[in-house]
């Protein structure tokens, strides 16, 4: 009996997922669908040189333009040309190459950083609301702890203690990230909580676990998938710092960072050093912030403000009362969305390619 | 709920976190590779010697009288010494605590304002080109990369136009028009990414007031659509960013390690990457914690502005 409630409790709910509302309404948004674009060129790179690198050996990249890790003395330092379009750095090597080559790292660091934020976040946001009491007290205290030491310095630290390598940074920015992630997820598990079907997957006697990831946990996801995108950039600008101040990647290894940090150091001779793999970063931390704020104009867009100890109690209420149908009025009111009665969409691309340079 | 309970309820919450914090500085610090005496007494020090400054710091006790030790000393104002300056870690902080406190503040009073300004014109022409651009340019501030513009900034400014001087740092007090030459790009690389957050959530705050039904109400009495945004909306839809101006300082203090490395200020920020890299770990322990509290203060502050402004802040 309490089983079979148990699958009704369990099925009957996964059409409402938001994520997949929210990903419906991504094409009214002409500046995520810019990001997205962004976004998509860079994983493009990425793939290209990680199949490039491992399996084919540079072969393709150097048949194309040049081998990025080809040093050539006499050229060092060459200005932008036709056939360096980015110049070359203090080795002579093809910058160009060498920031597709970088676009790998900077994906990967991005991607594993995050993800373990993520899953960290979602983990104890959900079971501090979820179990509330003590339980709560104490991880909210931790997470305060973690959040009050200022995220560069604690990657700095970390970085020191175990040493600059990929993998370490992977951890470091993973860590640091975790409390706005337990945070976002916190507060929407605490409106979801006592929602019906909550209380209905009670009554089935669900176990506690099936009911904090089965029910609240995917229910409460989407400010937390807005949530990693938008710290997708800050994570990969972070990463960067790190290589730039020369805690993070350590060479051969293509890194934005790394490359900028090597420009530093010329920057009065050859400007280009540092100009090409910064401007990547911009770009890429763009495509992702870009995407972020319109997936966050699609959906409430107080949620995923870095909320403190003042969890807004009437916000809460609202969230708590609003039955998940009536959702789509409220979006339509929003200002995220409107572009859809709106003409100028494809102006906003054009905009931003005019204002940075 | 008064303010006085809540400022004290505030306070009590406080405590467990400062604890948390100082545990795990104190883990961080012992995690620290590099021997303590080593870079203290050079890389062959005498056994005497060696001895004598275990015995003088405790390297010797088990970990968790080391602990206690830490405690007490902390309470007493005394963060240690560091290892590469010979002098005490609280007066080598004092020192260098102006610079980065001129940094910050600056950094506040030029971003605060502008963004303000530009969130409210975003606000106001919702939808309309000029909001595109405001949200555009919003969008590219958070996502320059500060150690990038400092970069390129030197280059164009300093290099290229010869219009400011590239780096380091003269005291306002001393020379303020020098000073003011040195701060400028400093200032404005740290501003950037700050005021285009606060900017951003001036703007989305200010659109979720417009709304309100107040406002409507103001507008049939027919008041003129500036004193409804500047008297009416913006005061309610400032306060949230009161939050958000103290969450910032975390951001400034990463900041202030890079820019202040890029540009030689001799401010704490620098003291921490410089003491990092030699592991001078009471230096690096000490400013993380001294960051730690500022950044527990200002929220604090910040939260008490809030729940005396907006009484309902008091219940939750």
């Amino acid at each position: 009996m309490s089983s079979e409630q148990g699958r009704i409790a369990d099925t009957s709910f996964e059409t409402e997922s938001t994520v997949v509302v929210t990903l419906k309404k991504l094409k009214y948004s002409p500046t995520s669908l810019v990001g997205l674009f962004l976004i998509g060129a860079l994983v493009v790179m990425a793939v290209f040189s990680t199949i490039d690198n491992f399996l084919l050996d540079r072969a393709v990249i150097t048949w194309l333009h040049a081998d990025p890790h080809a040093m050539n003395q006499p050229n060092r330092y060459a200005a932008p040309s036709m056939d360096h379009p980015m110049g070359t750095d203090q080795y002579g090597r093809d910058i160009l190459v060498r920031i597709i080559y970088g676009s790998r790292t900077a994906l990967t660091i991005g991607i594993v950083a995050v993800g373990i934020s993520f899953v960290g976040g979602v983990v104890i946001g959900g079971v501090s609301a979820y179990f509330g009491g003590y339980v709560d007290d104490a991880l909210m205290r931790a997470i305060e702890v973690l959040y009050a030491i200022p995220g560069l310095i604690l990657a700095m630290i970390f970085m020191a203690i175990f040493g600059p390598s990929l993998y370490n940074l992977f951890l470091a920015y993973g860590i640091v990230g975790i409390p706005a992630y337990a945070r976002v997820m916190r507060s929407e598990a605490l409106s979801i909580r006592d929602r019906q079907y909550v209380e209905a997957a009670k009554l089935a006697g669900l176990p506690r676990r099936t009911i904090l990831f089965r029910e609240i946990v995917p229910n409460g996801i989407a400010p937390v998938v807005v949530q990693a995108t938008l710290s997708m950039g800050s994570v990969i600008i972070g990463a960067a710092a790190l290589s730039f101040l020369g805690f993070g990647v350590q060479p051969p290894t293509p890194d934005w960072g790394r490359m900028l940090s090597d420009g530093r150091t010329a920057l009065l001779i050859a400007w280009w050093v540092a100009f090409f793999p910064g401007m990547m970063i911009f770009i890429t931390v763009m495509g992702f912030n870009m995407l972020g704020d319109g997936l966050r104009d699609i959906m409430d867009p107080k949620t995923t403000v870095e909320s403190v100890e003042t969890d807004d109690i009437e916000l809460e209420a609202l969230r708590a009362d609003e039955p998940p149908g009536e959702t789509d009025a409220f979006d339509d009111a929003h200002d995220g969305s409107p572009t859809r009665a709106d003409g100028s969409g494809a102006g906003t691309a054009d905009e931003q390619g005019g204002d940075r340079s | 709920m008064g303010m006085g309970r809540y400022v004290l309820r505030r306070l009590v919450q406080i405590v467990p976190v400062l604890f948390g914090v100082i545990t795990l500085t104190f883990v961080l610090m012992h995690a620290l590779p590099g021997d303590p005496v080593k870079i203290y007494l050079g890389l062959e020090p005498s056994q005497e010697l060696a001895d004598e400054l275990i015995e003088h710091y405790g390297f010797d006790q088990p970990l968790y009288v080391q602990y206690v030790d830490h405690l007490t000393r902390l309470l007493q104002g005394d963060l240690g010494r560091s290892f590469t300056h010979r002098q005490p870690v609280s007066s080598l902080m004092l020192e260098r605590m102006g610079p980065t406190v001129t940094l910050m503040g600056l950094s506040y009073l030029v971003a605060l304002p502008t963004a303000i300004a530009l969130g409210v014109y975003g606000a106001a022409r919702h939808n309309r080109a000029g909001d595109h651009a405001s949200r555009i340019v919003g969008l590219a501030g958070i996502s320059t990369p500060n150690f990038w513009l400092a970069l390129m900034l030197i280059y164009v400014v300093a290099y290229e136009f010869q219009l400011l001087p590239a780096s380091g740092y003269v005291s306002p007090l001393e020379n303020p028009v020098q000073s003011a030459k040195l701060l400028v790009m400093p200032v404005a690389t740290l501003a950037t990414a700050q005021m285009a957050l606060l900017m951003r959530m001036t703007r989305s705050s200010m659109i979720e007031e417009l709304r309100a039904d107040y406002i409507e109400t103001a507008r049939a009495y027919g008041i003129p659509e500036r004193r409804v945004l500047y008297r009416h909306s913006l005061r309610n839809a400032l306060l949230p960013l009161i939050t958000i101006v103290g969450l910032q300082l975390s951001f400034l203090l990463s900041g202030s390690v890079i820019v202040e490395e890029i540009f030689a200020i001799p401010g704490m920020g620098r003291l921490f990457f410089d003491s990092l890299v030699v592991l001078d770990y009471s230096v690096v322990i000490g400013i993380t914690l001294f960051f730690a509290v500022l950044f527990l203060i200002g929220v604090l502050l910040t939260d008490l502005a809030y729940a005396y402004i907006d009484p309902r802040i008091r219940y939750d």
